[in-house]
């Protein structure tokens, strides 16, 4: 029940005229091809049927040509037997000698030979037929009436001269006359008839076989041409369609690689295509889901810096303007106060510096940055001057440093975290600083090496995590963001950084920097 | 010629900003006749009400509760009778969008306000000259 009354709806959406086109459109895929290549099959097949027919017929045509030949040279063979009997009649009615009725009875036993042969061959024709039991019919008038009774007469005409006489007598009545010549007139021109029939029907005939010929080759070619031509257009449609279809997915793919989520492809196909499609759209319409969300936690995270750079410093900066009221107010010269009020600043101060990292940490790779050309060489110096370390650090930058193209701000910041790290940490007022450069397969691989105190191996991995610093606050004060904001970048751009280091021979900090940047990167909107 | 003493209309909601701006205006000793309000819907009032002599320059923070400092000058510059008043945006805010919001709205300056209080006080100097020109005839 279910099932008929579905196919009832389908009734009802669609006129009946569009039936057959959407049941094409809802075939599978693979039905699609099979029936095109069927299609293509069952058209050579009609092309050989046509052929091996239209051959048939030729080859009936050659055979209908051959039987006429065949009946012309078996009236000749006729006529030549008839020729044998006269002429053995005449010679032996002219010498008497026997010798010369041998042709004589051969010429008999071949005609009734080429008789037989061409009653045969004439029985599907009764006209031919006719005229062929006729001239049998002279013969045999000749025969019987004129031939054997003057042969008879001649062989017994040496026995008497009665014989003789009779013999004369009956070659005057019959051979003087002409009546043999009669006969075997009417048979010649009978024949002549029989070989003026066949010769016009041999004629015809080979005209026929020709122009079958001359068919069977158009119809040959013809065929063919069909065959190619439909192979190709279907093939082509076929080709065509899926082909327009996955030019329509690549699009989809290139506009998802190009960070629009919005596109989809419309199908309303039901075959193995579509579903591939309608992968496509789920995985468009999730990608596009996870972006919204990402984007929305993205601007939460902004107003969460708002707040915490805004409402977190207020009070921070109220508590440090009243310790200071509080002092000038105090006008005391107790040292305690003074050092504690003193203390009670530099925690403010650092509590400032704090939220301050927090906020640097946490925009790292969240803003879209130009991606440009610029000389390593060029970002380095330029970190060296605004850092303006003192005179008694030496920073060696080499000459043939590569150009990079990239986010020039992260690697200035980079540079810049590194380079004053390794004045900031030195344990002496003068150091020597290195870079070097190497070029990697993808990469290029710098390393800032200096001769300061160094980093024993077991703190390698735990300087780069957030809020960890080598010594005390008091005594160095830093906020232990700098190094995690550098792995921050650097893993962000599909690089890596290590330390290479010993106590007390400095420490040497290797990074790689991707030489093509990470395309196709998540492209997330500003929200400034 | 009479000299002509500018009001300055403090728009602030953190009690210590306002203290910190009347010791900073004592430490300069400047004394133009300081208004306060603590939100922008009370700025506005005190203004159209006339209670405070026109021209006044406002001292405005962003972050305030009720109606925050951008929307303040959305509307100052709606009003035909307040849109040519001077303002500086004093803030903690260093948010570009803020920054670009308030010059867009065409502000007079934009204090970033400091940490500590003595750099705090060079701000306000600053101000005093920019207001000291107003002052003159």
């Amino acid at each position: 029940m279910p099932n008929n009354r579905h196919t009832n709806s389908i009734f009802d959406i669609f006129p009946t005229k569009l039936i057959g086109f959407q049941a094409i459109l809802s075939m599978k895929l693979i039905t699609k091809i099979h029936l095109a290549i069927g299609f293509i099959l069952f058209t050579f097949c009609v092309v050989t049927i046509g052929y091996i027919k239209q051959t048939n017929e030729v080859k009936e045509n050659v055979e209908d040509v051959l039987y006429t030949s065949d009946v012309i040279k078996e009236s000749e063979t006729a006529q030549k037997m008839i020729l044998d009997m006269e002429t053995g009649l005449r010679g032996y009615l002219l010498t008497g000698n026997r010798n010369f009725l041998s042709p004589f009875f051969n010429g008999q036993k071949g005609f009734a030979r080429s008789f037989d042969r061409l009653d045969s061959l004439t029985a599907s024709v009764p006209q031919l037929n006719l005229l062929v039991q006729q001239v049998n019919k002279d013969v045999d008038v000749w025969l019987n009436s004129f031939a054997r009774p003057l042969v008879r007469s001649k062989s017994s005409a040496p026995n008497s001269p009665r014989h003789k006489a009779h013999y004369d007598s009956l070659f005057a009545a019959t051979a003087q006359i002409g009546s043999g010549k009669k006969i075997i007139d009417m048979s010649r021109q009978r024949f002549a008839q029989i070989q003026e029939v066949e010769e016009a029907s041999r004629k015809r005939r080979l005209a026929e076989m020709n122009s079958s010929l001359l068919n069977t080759n158009d119809i040959a070619i013809g065929l063919t041409l069909f065959a190619i031509v439909t192979g190709i257009i279907t093939a082509n449609l076929l080709g065509n369609t899926i082909r327009k279809r996955f030019i329509k997915m690549n699009a989809l793919a290139n506009s998802i690689a190009n960070g629009d989520y919005s596109a989809s492809l419309k199908d309303y196909r039901h075959d193995e295509i579509s579903t591939l499609t309608n992968s496509l759209n789920i995985m468009a319409s999730k990608l596009k889901e996870s972006f919204t969300h990402l984007t929305k936690v993205n601007q939460e995270l902004d107003q969460f810096a708002y707040v915490v750079s805004h409402d977190l410093k207020a009070p921070l900066r109220a508590i440090n303007n009243l310790a200071e009221w509080i002092a000038e107010d105090l006008e005391t010269q107790d040292p305690d106060i003074i050092h504690n009020i003193k203390i009670l600043r530099g925690r403010v101060q650092r509590m400032e510096n704090l939220i301050n990292g927090i906020l640097d940490y946490s925009k790292v790779g969240r803003k879209n940055l130009p991606q440009v050309p610029f000389s390593v060489r060029e970002v380095m110096q330029e970190t060296i001057e605004n850092l303006s370390p003192p005179a008694s650090f030496v920073f060696s930058v080499p000459q043939d440093l590569p150009t990079i193209v990239g986010e020039r701000t992260l690697f200035y910041q980079v540079c810049s975290n590194l380079f004053s790290n390794s004045v900031k940490y030195h344990h002496k007022t003068e150091g020597h600083i290195q870079i070097r450069c190497t070029e990697l397969e993808d990469f290029y691989q710098f390393e800032v090496q200096d001769d300061g105190p160094g980093i024993p191996k077991e703190f390698h991995t735990k300087v780069f995590g957030i809020f960890q610093t080598m010594e005390a606050r008091d005594v160095k004060e830093s906020t232990g963001v700098g190094l995690a904001i550098v792995k921050k970048i650097i893993e962000e751009k599909g690089g890596s950084i290590w330390i290479d280091s010993e106590r007390g021979e400095g420490s040497t900090f290797v990074f790689t920097w991707p030489k093509v940047p990470v395309t196709a990167t998540l492209k997330l909107q500003e929200h400034e | 010629m009479e000299e002509k003493v500018v009001n300055i209309l403090l728009v602030e909601d953190d009690e210590v900003d306002i203290m910190n701006v009347q010791r900073a205006f004592k430490k300069n000793s400047i004394n133009n006749p300081l208004h306060i309000a603590n939100n922008g819907l009370e700025a506005l009032e005190m203004l159209r009400s006339g209670s405070i002599p026109m021209p006044p320059i406002v001292i405005l923070d962003i972050n305030m509760p009720k109606m925050n400092g951008i929307e303040f000058l959305q509307e100052l510059r709606k009003d035909p009778e307040l849109n040519r008043i001077s303002v500086f945006v004093m803030t903690t805010s260093n948010e570009d969008s803020d920054k670009i919001n308030a010059y867009n709205l065409n502000v007079a300056g934009y204090i970033l306000k400091p940490l500590s209080f003595e750099k705090f006080i060079g701000a306000v100097a600053t101000l005093d000259r920019y207001w000291k020109l107003c002052e003159r005839p």
